[in-house]
């Protein structure tokens, strides 16, 4: 028990992740006022501190007959799930919680999303927070599958599906061999946290989808359950393509962390550059040229591996 | 207490406006929206993320909207009004200073009285859901007039919600209360309370309180069950009747849309415009007299384009038409840049598959609406040259045509494409020349 189990890993998990969140959130705003014209100075970056604080200090509401339970639950399990995929990744070896299936458990958990995020809309007893619910399963038909495959790709070539054995492979970087799955890697990470071009289930033009109903420490929730699965992806990018903690110079840990950090930045900064994809445009464009695409790299892998 | 005070002037440093245009406020919308970008204060979607009610225009056509949008506010909250010739950043701050005013905050909070959760009665429909309170007074705002904006101070409604034991609840609706009975839906202009068809026969011209239905079931909160109708594809799915507008963010001003939904497709719609079109075109005046007609076409299509481009999520290149909208209204011709956001346009693969196919009015699509707009402010600015104001059918008698089938996405775009019909700005660009 205690092999699986790394204690200062797992006391060290939070902090990372609070300050990983703050990082990525401060790129945001940093970017947000370059797109507005403004000049980046502390008082932007301090952008998400202050809307954290705002939303502690904001009331929060409710509607009339929600499925309270529900609706709650959905929101917490956005942020849960994230620390809990955050649990697997290592950090220098070992990760908070070893599990010689962490790539199964990532997938396993990302697809608890589905439920969280339609539940935060459903849950809510409102039109706008159901649509955006169910513009987040179409978008989840669309990504799921080539998602699943660019794993599976990524731990046929490692041999492993526990990613601090991937991590640890060293060697050629995989990201080399497969760029297809590592760009649908990404693609899916935005996806599930409805980031950028995926961000039609919070869209402004449903009011906010499933983000309209909800105020104070709710919003507050989700909102960082956001932010902690980009850093949830970020982070396992690192072990399954990005070959871990190798590089010259500097240790395995601060390796891990800068490649972390550089994919966090890469993400975010995918906020706004783009139109929304349409749900349904995007189906399109996933099953006839992502699909094909990812099982194509697939194959190509297994026959280099073999 | 310095901890919660300091706390709370960070926080409140840059609140979040709901910004909503009634009819002949756009010079104030367009002041709001400078303000916001340059100072980083956040124009939010939902009533529930929002700090301050920002309204501009004539706002007496959409008191009743305002007021239900204001009853969704979480606390702390404040309400500004800005008036013809107003000092918007006076205003601003003004609205600010009153959400860290504690104690008038707890006197909001304390106001509003509100029934019990029970279930619902006829007698309690009347007008609006609070028993006990006599009309609506979402109070005092800070009126921004000639005078300078010292005085009023943005007030605070009455409808904040009382102290519930047990429970942290903002702005709400009252469980159990006849607001959803206001013709189903009605009104429900920003994060609705639960919309549900009250048996298929609701009316939301007339309030009707067709919703008592209760078919023997005790329904929850006298909420009714959703009728079936047959869709396009033969099933048989729930039937939603929604309204969109007046409060809503990117939206005409005083642009009411009830449509029949299944899932998020619109089979019907039916469009209203509230307030008068004199009314509508007025409000352009005050922006554009100064400019010839070239620049001021310019302005109305870059300022649609903003809109359109903001719609369809596209933030980044909606923010810099908005700059470029700031900068000809102030008098520059920034050609070069227009050009290249019409570049930028014409290459961008994603826009064009996302608004491809989207029908709108003069047979163009949604994406050559846009190409068109950017094309005619790059040229008027260029060649000084008036474009050609397109002769704009009826769009309130085509609209529900071409929205029939779309889905909700979809919906925004046309009628974010029809806005400059809708403002009547063409129209005025035109007219002074």
């Amino acid at each position: 028990m205690s092999d699986a189990l790394s204690l200062h890993a797992a006391l060290l998990l939070p902090w990372v992740l609070m300050a990983l969140v703050l990082a990525g959130s401060a790129v945001s705003a940093g970017a947000q006022a370059v797109a507005a014209g403004r000049r980046v100075t502390g008082a932007e970056l301090a952008g998400p501190l202050r809307a954290g604080a705002r939303l502690l200090l904001v009331r929060r509401r409710t509607t009339l007959h929600p499925d309270a339970l529900l609706w709650r639950v959905g929101g917490a399990t956005v942020l849960v799930t994230a620390v809990m995929a955050l649990a697997v990744v290592p950090l220098g070896g070992r990760a908070a919680v070893s599990s010689p299936v962490g790539v199964v458990w990532f997938n396993a958990l990302e697809t608890l999303l589905w439920a969280a995020l339609w539940l935060t809309g459903w849950g809510a007893n409102s039109v706008h927070g159901l649509i955006g619910g169910y513009r987040f399963l179409a978008l989840s038909i669309a990504y799921e599958l080539p998602f699943m495959l660019a794993l599976i790709t990524a731990a046929v070539y490692g041999g492993s599906l526990d990613p601090a054995v991937l991590g640890g492979q060293g060697g050629l970087w995989p990201v080399v061999v497969m760029p297809v799955a590592f760009v649908v890697y990404l693609l899916s990470g935005l996806a599930f946290s409805a980031w950028g071009p995926f961000s039609q289930p919070v869209a402004g033009d449903a009011a906010g989808g499933v983000l309209a109903e909800l105020s104070g420490v709710d919003r507050l929730v989700v909102l960082v359950g956001r932010y902690a699965w980009l850093v949830a992806t970020a982070a396992m990018s690192v072990p399954l393509f990005l070959g871990g903690g190798s590089g010259p110079v500097l240790p395995d840990v601060a390796w891990q962390v800068v490649k972390t950090v550089l994919v966090l930045i890469a993400l975010v900064l995918a906020k706004g550059a783009l139109p929304l994809l349409r749900a349904e445009r995007f189906q399109e464009i996933a099953w006839v040229v992502l699909l094909p695409a990812i099982v194509l790299q697939a194959l190509v892998v297994s026959v280099v591996v073999l | 207490m310095g901890l919660i005070e300091a706390l709370s002037r960070f926080a409140f440093d840059r609140p979040h406006l709901l910004l909503v245009e009634a009819p002949g406020g756009t010079a104030g919308r367009l002041a709001v929206e400078q303000h916001a970008r340059r100072r980083g204060w956040p124009l939010v979607d939902t009533p529930a993320d929002a700090d301050l009610l920002v309204t501009t225009g004539t706002t007496a056509v959409l008191e009743e909207h305002l007021v239900r949008v204001w009853e969704q506010f979480p606390g702390p909250r404040g309400r500004v009004h800005i008036g013809p010739g107003a000092d918007v950043g006076c205003l601003l701050q003004a609205g600010r200073s009153s959400l860290l005013d504690r104690s008038r905050q707890r006197t909001d909070l304390r106001r509003t009285t509100r029934p019990g959760p029970g279930a619902p009665t006829g007698a309690d429909m009347t007008g609006h859901d609070m028993s006990g309170h006599a009309g609506h007074d979402p109070g005092h705002m800070a009126m921004g007039g000639p005078e300078s904006c010292g005085n009023a101070g943005p007030g605070m409604g009455g409808h904040a919600e009382p102290d519930m034991t047990g429970m942290a609840m903002g702005g709400t609706q009252p469980a159990g209360n006849a607001e959803p009975d206001m013709g189903g839906h009605a009104e429900h202009e920003m994060g609705g309370k639960a919309e549900h068809d009250m048996g298929g026969n609701a009316d939301p011209g007339t309030g009707g309180h067709a919703g008592h239905d209760m078919d023997g079931m005790a329904l929850p909160a006298g909420l009714g069950m959703a009728e079936r109708a047959a869709d396009r594809d033969g099933l048989k799915l729930d039937v939603l009747t929604v309204l969109w507008g007046p409060v809503l963010s990117n939206w005409p001003a005083g642009l009411v849309i009830t449509t029949v939904l299944q899932g998020d497709v619109v089979q019907e719609a039916t469009v209203r415009l509230l307030g008068d079109a004199h009314v509508r075109r007025a409000g352009w005046a005050l922006v554009l007299p100064r400019l010839d007609a070239p620049a001021a076409a310019a302005v109305v299509r870059l300022d649609a384009l903003s809109r359109l481009l903001d719609v369809a999520g596209w933030r980044r290149t909606a923010l810099r038409a908005q700059r470029l909208r700031d900068e000809v209204v102030d008098g520059a011709h920034p050609v070069a840049d227009v050009k290249r956001l019409d570049r930028e346009l014409s290459r961008s693969r994603a826009m064009a598959r996302m608004t491809s196919g989207v029908r709108t009015t003069h047979g163009e699509d949604v994406l050559q609406r846009c190409r068109r707009w950017i094309a005619e402010a790059a040229e008027a600015l260029a060649d000084c040259s008036r474009p050609p104001v397109a002769d704009e059918p009826d769009v309130l008698h085509v609209l529900p045509t071409l929205l029939t089938g779309t889905d909700v996405a979809g919906m925004r775009l046309v009628v974010a494409s029809v806005d400059l019909a809708l403002s009547g700005a063409d129209a005025r660009a035109g007219a002074d020349v």
